[in-house]
This record gives structure tokens, C-alpha cells and sequence, in this order.
């Protein structure tokens, strides 16, 4: 495959990732008083919008300037990586959603949540926090990987 | 001959040489043999192996 046609595909998903992060930030700056009435979601929101704005956007120039250059995007050792990662990435997600399960879909009133079923909420956090940690532990591999046989 | 011109010419990425040169990989014999050949060597002068 053209590694141009690589680079599109790995910018697809980041520019998803970025608008829905966007897009999740933004309404609530359009409701009156929302600093006093929920602070930790705007400034966690907005945080997150920013900082995976600006990782986005350095990835793809950094890759893009590579691929300008002639070199490919991907070669025998980085897609052992992300097969490594995506294995232990997953691993590592199974307590996340077991906690998410556990505090915020089905919580009593525990930790001073409202005792509702937020599913949704879940959901959204659960999704949005897998390409966190496979970017943490692609990120931890790639700099820190020795062969197995070390 | 820099690590990006080599990285170029046998189709792999920069810092899997770099990796390489620093022992941290281990590259496949397709790859030790593409990087022997652009360097005009062998893969035995190239790589020492432990006993």
C-alpha cells in the first residue's frame, strides 16, 4: 500500500477522535454558568480536547515529514509493536471497564455519584480511553522494547 | 552512509536502525540481509552472536 494512503488512514481515526472530543467540550461552553456548576467536566473535557489535539497533530507532521522524505511509515519492528500493544492494551483495559462497570453503570450512591444508571457516560468514557492506553503502552514498547529473547 | 539513507534503501524505518545499532532489536533474517547488502558486507561481520 502507498504509504500516503497509510498516513491518510492512521489521520482518519485521529481527526474522529479529535472532532468527538471537540464536540463533547464544546456544548458545554454554550450553557450559562457552567464553570460554578460542573468545573471538573469542562476543564477534564477541555484538557483532553487540547492535548490530543496537539499529540494528533504532532504524529501526523512528524510522520508526514517521513514519508516526504521517502521513508516508510511502518516496517517489521513497528508492526510487532502494535500487535504487542494491542495484546497488552487489552489486558490492561479489562480492569478499566471492569471499573467502569463497577463505579458508574451499576453504582449505589457510592463515592458521592448520583445513584442512576449512566450507561452512556460509560460508554463514552470506556471508548474514549482505549486509544489512551494503547498510545501509552505502544508509546512505553516502542521506547523501552527488547527481544524477548534478552 | 546516515541512518535515514539506510533506513531508505532496505524499506525500514529510522529508528529500527537505530534500534538495531543499539542491540535493542533483533532484526529478521530478511532484514539483516537487506542491511548487509547495502552496506557490501555480510551478516556474520555484521552481527556478533552470544554463544
Amino acid at each position: 500500500m502507498d504509504e500516503k494512503a497509510k498516513l491518510v488512514l492512521l489521520a482518519v481515526p485521529l481527526a474522529i477522535l479529535v472532532g468527538y472530543s471537540w464536540a463533547f467540550v464544546i456544548p458545554y461552553y454554550s450553557e450559562e454558568d457552567v464553570l460554578n456548576r460542573a468545573p471538573g467536566s469542562i476543564i477534564l473535557g477541555s484538557l483532553w480536547a487540547v492535548g490530543i489535539t496537539i499529540v494528533s497533530l504532532l504524529v501526523c507532521a512528524r510522520l508526514y515529514r517521513g514519508v516526504k522524505r521517502g521513508l516508510t511509515l511502518n516496517d517489521e519492528r513497528s508492526r510487532m509493536i502494535a500487535v504487542r500493544a494491542g495484546y497488552y492494551a487489552f489486558l490492561v483495559s479489562i480492569p478499566w471497564w471492569t471499573l467502569l462497570n463497577a463505579v458508574v453503570i451499576s453504582n449505589t450512591g457510592a463515592f458521592g455519584l448520583p445513584a442512576r444508571e449512566q450507561a452512556s457516560e460509560a460508554l463514552f468514557g470506556g471508548l474514549l480511553a482505549l486509544p489512551v492506553i494503547f498510545f501509552l503502552v505502544w508509546s512505553y514498547l516502542t521506547y523501552r522494547y527488547r527481544p524477548a529473547s534478552r | 552512509m546516515t541512518q535515514e539513507d539506510l533506513a531508505k534503501q532496505v524499506g525500514a524505518r529510522r529508528e529500527t536502525i537505530l534500534a538495531i545499532e543499539n542491540g535493542k532489536y533483533y532484526p529478521s533474517v530478511k532484514l539483516a540481509h537487506d542491511i548487509a547488502k547495502a552496506l557490501h558486507t555480510t551478516i556474520d561481520e555484521m552481527f556478533v552472536f552470544d554463544e
